[in-house]
């Protein structure tokens, strides 16, 4: 009897201990700012950080160790380079011919603008949350020491992936941009029309574009708007391709579904923007900002 | 010192668990989920240290698994689950027999417990379901699988060292799995004190 009683005060002492931890911790506002317990999470971070990213460059040794059988080094090189080709035209197809004339146009003045101001630290992903749970977070092998610091956008090659949010010594945490509780700013290309991005599901995004009258055709590509002060979210990033026009009638918005350029649930090399481009984020509004995107997005030599 | 050894026994195995849920599972790209293998653990350990004793292990496992990347959610939300995960196993400790399937199932269904009680406490917190119906159901199918399928390759061999643990002379409730050798003493005796109250009432 007293083994039961004592065990029913250890189960209630840890439940209500849980039950404390969550209501100092809860923070209903948006996913990824810093609660009350934000110091304790970035101690965890700094302390188990660094061995996921142990587990993380293991398996890529394995997973090289794998890929390579059969193949030289020559052939992983080949295949990298041709991948890397594809994607490149694979973007220069999807901006369109007028986009394009128009990119050459501002080339010059781009370069030295937002090019010339976008500094990216490349990572590594090292960690995914389980799919189950319903959030999209990732862990990659950079963190303050690297020059990381919250609420810096995330991108690939492709396009967006999403934002810093904790960030300890040697890793940070990523929130992707298809969780559901995300949300960027983003604009249809070329057009202007802005609206705002959350996730759907791990390879859908939901926009709703603030203009219910707006006329877009599936193909159409979304990229960032830009966050005030270039926080979390730099301008002219491409997000994705609109991939269906749900149909709302009597809404105020209207409401696309959009496939992310970036499927995150398999990505590998990232790149976080420690500086964002020089450019006014409100100048990113203007026409031509298709090209500034594929600029912003294009590799690093 | 016997909880000091536990509390060591059950942060490595939390972090080991973690690193293998969060790194190694997402390669294999797994539809719907990904293993519960930090549930597994807490499994492992109930089963051999009884209800107060794997609550315990359940909340120190959630809570390492809050604190640590790439984890977004209030921090207690996991846990609070794994406590209640981790008192019913401990519970339940006596209904796993030397069955390795019946362990599996057991696992599974917890698995599946365990997705349905971390929605409940998103719902509760306003967070919202992060998964639609179907994908929830889905997601709740894919977890229990193949938490299920994981529970040979975690559950037996955490078990043993959860037992070593309590050191030579520690009583335990009952062998998990197939892959554990021990036989079982049916004698009051043998079963750990937690639980004798339990066998007398019966």
């Amino acid at each position: 009897m007293r083994d039961t009683r004592r065990t029913r005060i250890v189960l209630v002492g840890l439940l209500l201990a849980g039950f404390a931890l969550i209501t100092v911790d809860a923070h209903g506002d948006r996913p990824g700012s810093p609660g009350p317990l934000g110091k304790v999470r970035s101690v965890g971070q700094s302390v188990l950080g660094p061995v996921q990213r142990a587990a993380g460059s293991g398996m890529r040794g394995i997973g090289s160790l794998l890929n390579g059988w059969g193949h030289s080094t020559a052939d992983q090189q080949r295949i990298t380079q041709l991948t890397a080709q594809v994607s490149s035209l694979k973007t220069q197809l999807e901006t369109g011919t007028q986009d394009r004339a128009r990119a050459d146009q501002l080339d010059k003045l781009l370069r030295l603008t937002a090019l010339g101001g976008l500094k990216t630290v490349p990572a590594q992903l090292v960690g995914l949350s389980p799919a189950q749970d319903g959030t999209w977070s990732a862990t990659i092998d950079a963190g303050a020491r690297d020059g990381i610091t919250e609420n810096q956008t995330v991108i690939t090659g492709d396009g967006l992936v999403g934002r810093t949010t904790a960030v300890g010594r040697y890793t940070a945490t990523v929130l992707l941009a298809v969780d559901p509780a995300s949300t960027v700013g983003v604009r249809l290309a070329g057009s202007g029309t802005i609206g705002t991005a959350s996730g759907q599901d791990p390879h859908t995004l939901r926009v709703e574009f603030l203009d219910p009258q707006l006329k877009v055709k599936p193909g159409a590509v979304v990229v960032t708007l830009g966050s005030a002060g270039d926080t979390p979210f730099v301008p002219g990033v491409p997000v994705g391709t609109v991939r269906q026009v749900v149909s709302t009638p009597g809404a105020l918005t209207r409401t696309v579904l959009v496939t992310p350029y970036v499927d995150a649930t398999s990505v590998d090399t990232v790149a976080v923007v420690v500086q964002p481009p020089r450019t006014d984020p409100r100048d990113a509004m203007v026409p031509g900002a298709v090209s500034d995107a594929q600029s912003a997005s294009a590799p690093r030599p | 010192m016997r909880t000091l050894l536990r509390a060591a026994l059950t942060a490595a195995a939390a972090i080991l668990a973690l690193t293998l849920e969060s790194s190694v599972a997402p390669k294999l790209h797994l539809p719907y989920a990904v293993p519960d293998l930090i549930l597994l653990a807490t499994l492992a350990l109930a089963a051999e240290w009884g209800t107060s004793g794997g609550a315990a292990a359940g909340f120190m496992a959630g809570l390492i698994q809050d604190l640590a990347p790439p984890s977004l959610s209030a921090v207690g939300r996991h846990a609070l689950v794994l406590t209640l995960i981790g008192a019913l196993a401990g519970r339940a400790a006596r209904e796993v027999r030397r069955s390795a399937l019946r362990t599996s199932v057991l696992a599974g269904f917890y698995a599946a417990l365990a997705l349905i009680l971390d929605t409940v406490i998103g719902l509760a917190l306003g967070d919202g379901i992060g998964l639609s119906g179907s994908g929830l159901l889905l997601a709740l199918g894919a977890t229990a699988l193949y938490t299920a399928v994981a529970t040979p390759l975690i559950v037996p061999g955490l078990a043993i060292l959860a037992r070593r643990a309590d050191g030579a002379g520690a009583r335990y409730l009952a062998p998990v799995g197939n892959a554990v050798e021990g036989a079982i003493f049916p004698g009051p005796a043998h079963t750990s004190p937690g639980l004798r109250s339990e066998a007398e009432r019966v």
